[in-house]
């Protein structure tokens, strides 16, 4: 992972929506960041060649149905000391 | 007076007998070719501002104060235009419950708000910054409504990836089409007014949602990418931190 070329990076946001409650149900954050001499870019947009991408995607539901956390005191407790 | 009265009836009769004849086309409906154009044309007016609909999905998200979800993390070095990995150097999958400001992930034992979080490690509970897992957790696994809200940020890029139009291979609208007052949007009808019923209103907007795109892309700018990057290699996955 050595020799990012941190003058070319790209983000994407790939959303889904639910047509009927307009809830999103699917999050897709697409992070990608050029090498030195071995990223082919048109432009800023990194189409190919050796990249570093980090996908992370989210899937989402039971929309209000979930209870509160059982949280124990001492972990409340500590949670709250923090900065 | 009794001329009208007979002649009337008669009228309608012939009027009848007319249409019944002639078939489908003095009836006003239109061919099916045109049918489909049309329900296409309509189907393209009616996609939502991507904007918009962000906006309000980030607001429901809001409202719905509690929601279950799950996060798939991969990362290492891609070579191809669609950003496949080849190698990976990251690969992490995780299950949280969001409660209002609160998430439980249950899995790793760990509570969290937006800033902060606490993990139960080595017999304690310490802040989840303590220990390479918690801190990998803490920098990936945020709240998904943040994640809308920065999107939200750059929604004027937006743009739906799945609208008509977008694609060659279109779904029809609406496969009954028999009916041309269900199947027509009453917009593109000119010179006729139609009044919908309650039944009907509730099939068109079936119909609607059917159509409606359900994805869209958002394209961040270099210095919000530049962001991601610095919190994946801050998370230590990398191997440096």
């Amino acid at each position: 992972m050595s020799g990012a070329d941190k003058t070319l990076t790209n983000a994407y946001y790939e959303i889904e929506i639910d047509p009927v409650t307009t809830l999103p149900v699917r999050i897709k954050v697409t992070a990608l960041t050029g090498r030195r001499g071995a990223t082919r870019a048109k432009g800023k947009k990194i189409i190919g060649g050796e990249h570093a991408a980090f996908h992370f995607e989210y899937k989402l539901g039971d929309f209000g149905k979930v209870k509160a956390p059982d949280m124990p005191k001492e972990a409340a407790k500590v949670l709250a000391k923090l900065k | 007076m009794t001329r009208t009265r007979l002649g009337a009836p008669a009228l309608l009769f012939g009027a009848f007998l007319l249409a019944f004849l002639a078939g489908p086309d003095l009836t006003g409906a239109p061919a099916p070719a045109e049918k489909s154009s049309a329900a296409k044309r309509s189907a393209r007016t009616k996609v939502p501002s991507p904007g918009k609909r962000l906006l309000a999905a980030y607001k429901n998200l809001r409202k719905a104060k509690s929601y279950s979800t799950t996060l798939e993390v991969q990362g290492g070095l891609s070579n191809t235009p669609d950003h496949k990995l080849f190698q990976l150097a990251v690969r992490e999958s995780y299950d949280g419950k969001v409660f209002r400001t609160l998430m439980h992930v249950p899995g790793m034992k760990t509570f969290k708000t937006a800033k902060k979080g606490v993990r139960y490690h080595s017999g304690y509970w310490r802040s989840v910054l303590s220990d390479k897992e918690g801190k990998m957790l803490h920098s990936f696994f945020e709240f998904p409504q943040d994640v809308l809200r920065q999107a939200l940020r750059h929604a004027k890029n937006g743009k739906w990836i799945d609208a008509p139009g977008t694609k060659d291979d279109d779904p029809e609208p609406d496969a009954d089409v028999d009916d041309p007052q269900e199947s027509d949007d009453p917009r593109g009808r000119k010179g006729k007014t139609i009044v919908s019923r309650k039944g009907e209103k509730a099939k068109g907007e079936d119909a609607d949602l059917t159509t409606m795109p359900r994805v869209l892309l958002i394209t961040a700018p270099t210095k919000e990418a530049l962001s991601h990057y610095i919190r994946v290699e801050n998370s230590g996955c990398l191997g440096g931190g």
